[in-house]
Formats: structure tokens, C-alpha cells, sequence
């Protein structure tokens, strides 16, 4: 299987899997979109892990911007992490995926049929990298 | 640190006197003093320590006898917000008691099924109940889901920014928290948008994690 129709088919999987969860109680609009953030997200964790391990070896500098909308400094942090890490996948995700309804190709005859297990594993998997690599640096190493 | 000024302590510190540390002037040192309750600054190499108080958004130095202002930030207004003491404790008081009555929502809600359970049938009530439960799973999916993300983002950011400047010593253990409770929150939202979990332990676990990034909020208002 081509990493391309991996990545069609784990959002074939989870879209489905969602529509499919006669409990939920909001829209497929809405289903759709976490779906998307849920795999921004972990393409940002990883893209994190990433840049952590490049810093450990040149300074690359400081990457993020310096909002100041909210009270507080933490909502502002967040906003400037998720522009500067998780806006570009989302833009990207969103054209490749949901804007072009590629996904749609592959609902049927896929053979990644895991209920939306394979997009949750996948972001597992980047979560506990990325946290491991943080929680093994700060403590252990 | 901005401006490449030697930072000996970054503690706490207020608004202001976090400003004047990140734009020092590269030829100034300066170090938090607990016993001065305060900021300490001095030349690193000139052999002369300087004397300083602060005022507002200034800071004064006194160098050979003489005072003088050395930079002038903008109004607070404009640079950032600090909430009042009094707001700040009503907030902080008005999320732990949200959190107490939140934690007590399934005990009341139980008691109130059994107070209706006179003027319904079996099956009406299990049926109301069953959507009740799919509302609340349902709802602590989504703030899961979008507190889990913010916290990642924020501490993924900040750790980021602090192991460029210091290495491991400046990531602060609160913010590999934030990831890892980030990140479960954002695993228990998922799941339960699938439909792959959805059970009240699972609810629980979403309404701690929603708890817990309700609580650092707010303390990121009061202290900052």
C-alpha cells in the first residue's frame, strides 16, 4: 500500500466511523472537522519531535510568534503554536482531503477497516513519541 | 532570554519585571533576590554592582551616584493585562466550585431520577437516561478534544522555545504535563466521537482533563 492511499484511507476510515456512531449527537460537518484537527494535530507532534531533535544538535531560533489577544500568556502560546505548527497541516489536510472529497475514492474497497482506530492509534503513537522524548529529557537523560 | 542579558533566576516574577528582564540591554546582568523580593541587576564584567528600584513600567538604576531611568515600556494597557487580586481569587474560587459541583454532577443527576422515577415507566427512564448520558459523553468529547489541543499546542510551543534557549533545565515540568494530559485528552475525545468508547469512566477521565486545563487557565490569568 503507497503512503498516499495510507493517508486517504486512515481519513476514509475515521469520516465513516464517525457518521457511523449512531450515539454522537452533532452533525457530519463536525465530525469531519475534529476528524482533520485530531490528524493535524499529531502531523504537528511529530513535526515537534522533529525540531526538538534538530535543536538538540544547531539552534534553530524561535519559530513562533508573539500574539498577545488574550489575558494571560497561555492562550496566546497556544494560538501562536497552533498558527505556526497546526494551521499549515490543517490548510493542507483540509484541501487534500475535504476540499477535493479524495477521501471519497477510497471509502469503498479500502482495506483499512478499523472503526477509526487507525487514525487514534496513529495519533497515540505521535503523543506518546513526542511526550516520552520530553519526559525522558527533562528527568531521565 | 531577549536581548542576551544574564539571567541568573527566572522565578516569579511580576509583568513589568518579566518585560525589563526579556529587553535588558545586552551589557546588563541581572537575578532574581527573594530577599529583596525583587530583581537584582548588574554590569557582569564591569566590577560595579548597580543599585535599581523599579516603578511601574520603568526601571531606575543608579550608577556612580547617579539615578537614571534606563528604558521606558509602554502602558500596560497596551503591552499586556494583569487581572486585580480580587478578580483573580473570584475567578480562581468561581473554577474550583464549578469543579466541585461539576464532580458532583452524576450524584445529583442520579438523585434526580430517582425523585422522577414515581411518574415514569421503566423503559421511559432508561431511554431518558440513555440520551442524557450520550448528551454529557458527547459534550466532554468536544471540550476534550479542544482544551487537549490548546494544551498541547501551548506546551509543545513553550517547551520548544525554552529548550532553545536553556536546554532541558528551562522546559517547565508544567508544560511536559500539559502534553501528556493534552494528548489523553484529545485520545478520550476521540474515542468517543467514534464510538469506540463511551463509558463513564471514560467520562470521568474527559471532566478531570477538562477540569485540569480549566484550573491552569485560570491560574495563568491570576499570575500573569
Amino acid at each position: 500500500m503507497g503512503i498516499k492511499r495510507l493517508y486517504y484511507e486512515v481519513f476514509a476510515d475515521a469520516i465513516e466511523a464517525a457518521a457511523n456512531n449512531k450515539d454522537a449527537l452533532y452533525g457530519p460537518k463536525e465530525q469531519r472537522f475534529y476528524t482533520i484537527l485530531i490528524f493535524s494535530t499529531a502531523q504537528s507532534l511529530n513535526l515537534l519531535l522533529i525540531l526538538f531533535i534538530i535543536s538538540s544538535f544547531t539552534n534553530i531560533g524561535n519559530i513562533f510568534f508573539k500574539l498577545n489577544f488574550f489575558p494571560g500568556t497561555y492562550l496566546d502560546n497556544a494560538l501562536s503554536g497552533f498558527i505556526t505548527l497546526g494551521l499549515p497541516f490543517l490548510i493542507i489536510n483540509y484541501l487534500l482531503v475535504l476540499h477535493s472529497k479524495t477521501y471519497l475514492k477510497y471509502t469503498e474497497n479500502r482495506k483499512i477497516k478499523t472503526k477509526g482506530w487507525a487514525l487514534m492509534i496513529y495519533f497515540i503513537c505521535s503523543a506518546m513519541a513526542f511526550t516520552l522524548y520530553m519526559v525522558m529529557g527533562k528527568w531521565v537523560l | 532570554m531577549g536581548g542576551g542579558s544574564m539571567v541568573r533566576n527566572y522565578g516569579k516574577l511580576t509583568y513589568q519585571q518579566s518585560q525589563i528582564m526579556r529587553y535588558l540591554p545586552n551589557y546588563l546582568g541581572a537575578e532574581v533576590s527573594y530577599s529583596f523580593g525583587g530583581v537584582f541587576f548588574w554590569i557582569p564584567h564591569g566590577g560595579k554592582e548597580l543599585r535599581r528600584w523599579t516603578k511601574e513600567n520603568e526601571l531606575f538604576i543608579q550608577y556612580e551616584g547617579r539615578w537614571s531611568s534606563v528604558m521606558e515600556f509602554g502602558s500596560s494597557g497596551t503591552d499586556g493585562w494583569s487581572m486585580p487580586e480580587w478578580a483573580a481569587n473570584a475567578t480562581t474560587g468561581l473554577g474550583v466550585t464549578t469543579g466541585i459541583i461539576g464532580g458532583n454532577y452524576g450524584l445529583t443527576r442520579n438523585h434526580a431520577y430517582r425523585y422522577a422515577y414515581g411518574g415514569k415507566t421503566a423503559r421511559q427512564l432508561t431511554a431518558l437516561h440513555f440520551t442524557h448520558h450520550m448528551k454529557v459523553a458527547n459534550f466532554l468529547g468536544r471540550v476534550n478534544i479542544v482544551t487537549g489541543i490548546i494544551g498541547t499546542y501551548h506546551s509543545g510551543s513553550m517547551a520548544l522555545s525554552a529548550y532553545q534557549e536553556g536546554g532541558w533545565e528551562q522546559v517547565n515540568p508544567w508544560h511536559v504535563s500539559d502534553a501528556v494530559i493534552g494528548a489523553g485528552g484529545v485520545v478520550v475525545g476521540g474515542l468517543a466521537m467514534f464510538g469506540i468508547v463511551s463509558n463513564p469512566v471514560g467520562w470521568g477521565v474527559g471532566f478531570g482533563i477538562g477540569l485540569y486545563f480549566g484550573v491552569r487557565l485560570i491560574n495563568d490569568l491570576s499570575t500573569n
